[in-house]
């Protein structure tokens, strides 16, 4: 009889998960992440030579941040100027971009991303959570009841010469 | 053909586990339903310019898109096992959440109903009709696990025990929060092999009048007649609410026969019946509640042989008050006073036995600070002192050196550091009692835990103690009376398959020395407690949850051994080594809610029990004989229907539908014959409410 039963159990499981492995498990809302950058624009200022032109944003790595950045792209400027989103896959193609955004997929890039913002005005923003540590500007991070938070790195971000508002140090976790 | 009982069980069972796979698969076939956007109430705002949100609604931005329901059920915080609210996911214990919509669809007569489902809960008879609670093979009914009732403990201070069975009503449940492990290093000496947390609705839930009418009827006679009525009503930052519950049922409608041959008619005698009262109030952070908790036993089994029948009561009283103190966003401080009084195992006596009339009270100051150093790091500290009295009330009863009062002091300190990680979450803490009669204890527990995506794991080591009780100090031996003390290891993991489903699996080890047990003292002729050896099991517990919006499916299974642990002769099975009295070493439990319409919901369950051993009969020696029960399969089926009319809801339900046999056992050989539980119950349950803001039933 136990082992009847042992089957059973077996067979009601194994087709359970065949069955269920159809759906995709949580996803992230990076519509959620698009309106913090957005944010990010408005609360922190660029020097004068950043503040002409476009307005670029660059995603290192293939994620799907950059289509809700060419939403906001589509729909909202930053500070008068066009906003501009592109996709590159080398840091050679970083150019003269105000923010880049490091995908989960790419954090490893980290240290040479660093080395090539060096003293340029560009503000580096990362999806992993602790990066800010490592020296970027800004990392996102996830609380236990899955509120979207950030931590900021102070020293990291003026030292590419930007000036962040007191209104968005208050709403993030400050790396000292 | 002869159908023999293991056939009809294995044919049941797999009808049983074909009735729930087609649940199952049935929602696949259908058209899938829109899942609330998590932001969505943020993406709709009036300006449509959902980046020019406020700082405000900034701050509410959900990293997630969409959670499934079971995603909200799993990620859902849990405060029971550590200070500080965690995931169940990265709680530093095994865990198990009970929603009032479990509790509802399931149709749950009471807790044991409720428990029976969770992996590693069993139950046995302790005596006098009482049936008490085992979690992993181990009998825990005397001061093993607590139990909380809006932070109130429930356990009774002269022994330590719980009662069960048609005692604290389920309609009243908000929620259940259950560790299945140690929990001694915040919760002290009750807490040694678990924490069942019960926290019933406020008034902000209940929101207007409720009363829900259950009736159960046996083949025999009726099983209960239960009216629970809640009120509740928040304005501002004032919430009230106040609960009661009364009702009478019978444990059995079988016969009782004793191990010397003898018998009772459990139809006659065996009424179990509660009346409970529970008032909260809290107006911004202070809080008050006040309980009121009788329940009384009528049982002709006394310790083993059959007597006259008698009542047995447990009448309680508990109060608190409370105030949580914010110092700004980082410090918290609660200072916490309670007062219980209890008169429990009370009885009138007989010729052959004698009364039992004795009252306890328990004082407690509890202070709780704690400091969110960082998002990271959050440090807990505290202190708890109490100050437990007795007074015996039967005339010429004493305790010892014939004193009519005792009066004993425990003071406690406790700490708790949780610190986060990007990879790993670290608790660590301890707490130190110091009782002035037997001495101190110190327990301290460390866990790892994170979740990682899809995947998460536990890793856990606790020690944890069984505090000795009044009576336990009362009747010690000239050996002296020491706290019990245990050992843990725990390890964890768990996988989410997909958006809807999740499995999970732990594995456990408990050792637990210088146990406390009761003995029939010859010389003496006297009851007497003293500190024996060790004992403890080894095993592990599995769990399957599927939960979507046709409705969930949970299945788990529990196994245990005792073998290579210590043994003790009161708990031991001789022909069997690796298992200990009353308790199956193999159980599953499968629960299923199934929508049929938005109205109407159909939930089977079933447990399945292995073989278990009892003491049946004496032989020529006066000796226990210990036999082997056959295994067994509970099933259940309730069909709801909620809002027939506004705020009304219907239930029936067949309970034990193969009318198996219900037997307690007595986990500790003591010559109490195993007691007759509940034949194949009809019920109907009736709820309405009045003046609710009703929900829609799915979404509770």
């Amino acid at each position: 009889m136990k082992r009847k039963i042992v089957l059973n159990l077996i067979c009601f499981l194994f087709l359970s998960v065949v069955l269920n492995s159809r759906v995709h498990a949580q996803e992230k809302d990076y519509r959620a992440y698009s309106i913090y950058v957005y944010n990010f624009i408005k609360y922190i200022e660029w020097p004068e030579s950043s503040k002409e032109g476009e307005f670029v944003i660059a995603v290192i790595g293939d994620s799907p941040i950059t289509k809700e950045l060419r939403a906001l792209a589509a729909s909202k400027k930053a500070n008068g100027q066009t906003i501009l989103v592109r996709n590159i896959v080398s840091l050679t193609e970083i150019g003269n971009a105000q923010i880049l955004y490091i995908s989960t997929g790419k954090s490893s890039l980290i240290k040479d991303v660093l080395e090539k913002t060096k003293n340029v005005p560009t503000l580096v923003i990362a999806e992993r959570e602790g990066l800010v540590k490592k020296g970027a500007g800004i990392n996102f991070l996830t609380l236990d009841d899955e509120t979207l938070k950030f931590e900021l790195n102070k020293k990291a971000i003026e030292g590419h010469n930007l000036r962040i508002s007191q209104t968005l140090i208050s709403l993030a976790f400050v790396e000292k | 053909m002869t159908i023999t009982p293991e056939m009809r069980n294995t044919y049941l069972f797999s009808r049983l586990l074909l009735t729930a796979f087609l649940c199952f698969v049935f929602p696949f076939l259908s058209i899938a339903q829109d899942t609330l956007h998590t932001n969505d109430s943020l993406y709709k705002m009036e300006t449509a310019d959902i980046y020019e949100m406020s700082i405000e609604q900034l701050q509410k931005l959900k990293a997630v898109g969409v959670s499934s329901d079971l995603e909200k059920l799993i990620n859902s915080l849990i405060g029971v096992a550590s200070k500080k609210p965690l995931s169940g996911r990265e709680s530093p214990s095994i865990v198990t959440l009970i929603t009032q919509e479990e509790i509802k669809n399931s149709g749950a007569r009471d807790l044991i109903d409720i428990l029976n489902l969770v992996p590693g809960m069993d139950f046995g008879v302790d005596v006098e009709g009482v049936i008490g609670i085992g979690l992993r093979g181990n009998w825990a009914h005397e001061g093993k696990v607590l139990l909380l009732l809006d932070g109130q403990e429930m356990n009774e201070v002269l022994f330590g025990t719980t009662q069960f069975g048609n005692h604290i009503s389920v309609d009243q449940i908000k929620r259940i929060e259950i560790i299945r492990g140690p929990g001694s290093a915040i919760y002290g000496g009750y807490a040694e092999y678990g924490v069942i947390n019960i926290i019933t609705r406020n008034g902000e839930d209940i929101n207007g009048i409720s009363a829900v009418a259950t009736y159960g009827q046996m083949q025999k006679s009726f099983a209960r007649r239960n009216l629970s009525l809640s009120g509740g009503y928040k304005k501002g930052e004032l919430d009230f609410s106040i609960a009661g519950s009364i009702g009478e049922a019978k444990r059995s409608d079988q016969v009782y026969t004793d191990v010397y041959g003898g018998s009772y008619d459990m139809n006659k005698f065996s009424a179990i019946n509660p009346a409970n009262l529970n008032v909260g109030f809290k107006f911004r952070n202070f809080s008050t509640r006040f309980i009121l908790d009788n329940y009384a036993v009528r049982s002709a089994d006394g310790y083993d042989a059959v007597r006259e029948p008698y009542w047995g009561k447990f009448n309680s009283k508990f109060c608190e008050i409370k105030y949580e103190l914010k110092l700004g966003k980082k410090l918290t401080i609660i200072p916490k006073i309670n007062y219980k009084n209890q008169i429990p195992w009370n009885t009138e006596g007989d010729s052959i036995t004698d009364p039992y009339y004795k009252i306890a009270d328990r004082y407690t100051g509890n202070l709780n600070v704690s400091y969110n150093y960082s998002r990271k790091l959050n440090i807990t500290i505290g202190g708890e002192v109490f100050n437990d009295r007795a007074e015996d009330r039967v005339e010429g009863s004493y305790y010892a050196d014939s004193a009519k009062k005792v009066s004993y002091l425990n003071e406690a300190v406790f700490a708790q550091a949780l610190m986060k990680f990007r990879l790993i979450n670290i608790i660590v803490g301890a707490r130190f009692d110091n009782h002035n009669i037997y001495g101190s204890s110190f327990v301290p527990r460390v866990g790892l835990t994170k979740k990682i995506d899809k995947f998460h794991f536990k890793v856990l080591y606790s020690n944890a103690f069984r505090a000795p009780t009044i009576e336990n100090i009362n009747l010690t031996d000239s050996t002296g009376m020491k706290p019990e003390r245990t050992s843990v290891i725990e390890f964890e993991a768990g996988y989410q398959l997909n958006r809807k489903s999740i499995v999970t699996v732990n594995l456990f080890d408990i050792t637990t020395r210088g146990t406390i047990i009761y003995y029939f003292d010859n010389n003496t002729g006297m009851d007497a407690y003293h500190n024996v050896g060790s004992n403890g099991t080894r095993g592990g517990e599995f769990e399957y949850k599927i939960k979507d919006h046709w409705g969930y499916i949970n299945l788990n299974y529990s196994f245990y051994t005792a073998s290579g642990k210590g043994k003790i002769e009161d708990y031991e099975v001789p022909q069997n080594k690796s298992v200990l009295l009353a308790f199956s070493a193999h159980k599953a439990n499968l629960n299923v809610n199934f929508n049929y319409t938005r109205h109407f919901t159909i939930n089977p369950s079933v447990s399945f029990q292995s073989d278990r051993y009892a003491c049946t009969s004496i032989d020529t020696m006066g000796n226990g004989i210990i036999e082997k029960l056959p295994a067994v399969v509970y099933a259940n089926l309730f069909l709801r229907y909620v809002n027939i009319v506004k705020g009304l809801d219907v239930g029936v339900g067949v309970y034990n539908i193969f009318n198996e046999r219900v037997r307690y056992i007595q986990p500790y050989n003591s010559l109490h014959a195993p007691l007759p539980g509940l034949s194949r119950e009809f019920a109907i349950k009736v709820s309405y409410s009045f003046g609710f803001k009703k929900k829609e039933e799915g979404t509770e």
